[in-house]
């Protein structure tokens, strides 16, 4: 007797077709252990779910014996969607494998299938040419001389059904309650592997919309600085030439002119600063960053004490909190700090006495998130999506200087850390700008 | 004794910059010792005495001031053939110029440049950028010795 030591599975009593295991209920058991486990096993290495319908329906059939078998799963319109039939049952069908998939698709409709489906229980017909149900079958259907029809249970309904067929012979009652048994982990596998290919799928939308999103952004950026770049040049001729024809003090130069002359001086001015906002904008998200471990807190008094350089006189209360330390670029930080903290500061100045907060809450986690409280003019909440966008502005500039840039560049060095930001606040009564920071490995998300 | 003014060479494509440099210079009478070229093909016409400066008074220079984004021959080089000849050589050059590209910078660096000034865009700091380096260089600064009136190899 030859000993074959190469297979990894556990050796299954095989029933030779037309008889089920006779005996010992223990032994039928341990036979339905070893189909389960089987399963499980042999279902791992399969990439669909065609597949993993295939190994259930072998393992199936060998368990009881039987000629051949298919496995259906009802699709949300009530049809048979994924269709296995076993290589056995191919084999024995003389109908057209096209028409027999179209007929198969109806098969929930008609017949004992139909009753079987419709009560939601197994069962079992041992003389199925003389049920009261029965359906023509086209001549060349496979032989069946038994019927076991097992329904497939998942989250409180019927998701389809396993089919099993002797040529010849008949099940018995411990067939269908092993099959009962079997069908439970069909139903796992068949979902697991769904789940993972919805996963992948997942996945795979994220990555493209990232890639979308990250070359939009780079073209932005690559426009930003080649047209910046090109304005300054007749900028400086405009404020150049005008500088040159003010020097010259020509008697032709009336008061009115002289006006004239500093509008465009002052226009032209602007449009300078505008442009080398851009240019920051642009350069904030082209420049690498450079991984380093940012102290908040020094980096925060830092902000403050340059910041107070250009606000002499003014009554300013800081409330500033412990601030934990965290991966970061410092430059970059540094730069959305010191935004946030002028912001802070100009948006209080109509305040008698301004107050400001810093302060971090760090019970999540995998972040930490910082945040900046102000008591000043805060802003309409139905602006909201307006307040990081690139230029957007919601005061009139002769209530707040500024070109609107500012917190777009602040959104774009935290996100570009795989953070988020956003605002919370109402008109006339202060705001919060609260942010994440990724903690340890956030590196990762750095983008 | 007099004392002879080297010459400036102004390479600068736009009219309106250039303008605006002489001007700057104008302030401590430098405006005279320039000569402005277009191109970098007139820059390197003027530099061997060819073209149309074949006769002219290819004197010595006390500085090149170059801008990069240059029609026909580009500004580096420009900077590369100066630094190749054994007559220009020692030259200095600033090289003035609207771009702060990392590359711009670190090419002409590797080529020998002098000095690299970018143009600010308040006209204000524009004059007094371009003033101090033609006082700078024309005025303060030692030129290189003569080295020979041979024509470029």
């Amino acid at each position: 007797m030859a000993r074959t030591t190469k297979k990894v599975d556990p050796p299954m009593v095989k029933k030779p077709a037309g008889e089920s295991v006779a005996g010992q209920g223990e032994d039928r058991q341990i036979a339905l252990l070893k189909a389960m486990i089987r399963v499980f096993r042999e279902t791992i290495p399969c990439t669909t779910e065609e597949e993993v319908a295939r190994a259930c329906l072998k393992i199936a059939e060998e368990l009881t014996g039987s000629s051949y078998g298919f496995i259906g799963e009802m699709s949300q319109e009530g049809l048979f969607d994924t269709t296995m039939i076993s290589e056995a049952g191919w084999g024995a069908c003389g109908v057209p494998k096209g028409e027999a998939e179209i007929l198969l698709r109806s098969m929930p409709d008609r017949g004992f299938i139909r009753a079987g489906l419709k009560e939601g229980r197994s069962w079992i017909i041992n003389a199925p040419d003389s049920h009261p149900e029965r359906v023509e079958r086209p001549e060349e259907h496979p032989t069946i001389g038994s019927f076991m029809g097992i329904p497939m249970r998942f989250m409180g309904g019927i998701t389809g059904m396993i089919g099993l067929a002797k040529r010849e012979g008949s099940y018995d009652l411990s067939d269908q309650e092993e099959m009962e048994a079997l069908s439970n982990a069909f139903v796992e596998t068949l979902n697991r592997r769904r789940a993972e290919r919805k996963v992948e799928e997942l996945n795979e939308e994220l990555q493209r919309n990232l890639h979308k999103e990250e070359a939009a952004n780079r073209e932005l950026e690559a426009f930003s600085y080649s047209v910046s770049h090109d304005l300054r040049a007749p900028l400086r001729h405009i404020t150049g030439f005008v500088e040159l024809l003010n020097k010259r003090d020509l008697p032709a130069l009336d008061e009115k002119s002289r006006h004239y002359l500093q509008v465009i001086s002052d226009a032209a001015s602007r449009m300078g600063t505008l442009i080398d906002d851009l240019l920051a904008f642009s350069r904030i998200s082209r420049t690498e960053m450079m991984k380093s471990e940012v102290d908040f807190d020094l980096l925060v008094r830092d902000c403050i004490d340059e910041l107070m350089e250009g606000e002499k006189g003014r009554e300013v209360t800081w409330d500033i909190a412990p601030l934990p330390r965290i991966e970061g670029d410092p430059a970059l930080i540094r730069l959305a700090m010191l935004n946030l903290l002028a912001n802070a500061l100009k948006f209080t100045r109509p305040r008698p006495l301004a107050r400001i907060e810093v302060g971090a809450i760090t019970d999540h986690p995998d972040e930490i998130l910082y945040y900046v409280r102000d008591n000043g003019v805060g802003f309409d909440v139905k602006y909201m999506d307006k307040l990081f966008g690139l230029f957007q502005r919601l005061h009139s500039s002769e209530e707040f200087e500024g070109t609107g840039i500012g917190l777009a560049n602040v959104k774009r060095i935290i996100e570009r850390h795989g953070g988020r930001i956003w605002a919370e606040g109402a008109a006339g009564e202060g705001a919060v700008f609260r942010f994440s920071l990724p903690k340890e490995r956030g590196v990762d998300l750095w983008r | 004794m007099a004392i002879k003014l080297k010459k400036i060479l102004l390479v600068e494509d736009n009219p309106n910059d250039a303008e605006l440099t002489m001007e700057a210079l104008a302030g401590h009478n430098l405006a005279n010792g320039v000569v402005w070229v277009k191109d970098g093909e007139e820059a390197l016409d003027y530099l061997h005495c060819r073209g149309k400066y074949a006769d002219g008074d290819c004197s010595e220079l006390s500085v090149i001031l170059l801008d990069l984004k240059l029609p026909k021959v580009d500004g580096l080089e420009v900077l590369a053939a100066i630094r190749a000849n054994k007559r220009l050589k020692f030259v200095p050059v600033v090289v003035l110029t609207s771009s702060r590209e990392e590359r711009d910078l670190v090419e002409s660096y590797r080529l020998g440049v002098n000095a690299y000034v970018v143009k600010p865009v308040d006209f204000g700091d524009f004059m007094k950028a371009v003033e101090e380096l033609g006082v700078f260089w024309a005025l303060i600064n030692e030129p290189p010795p003569a080295i020979g009136r041979q024509g470029m190899k």
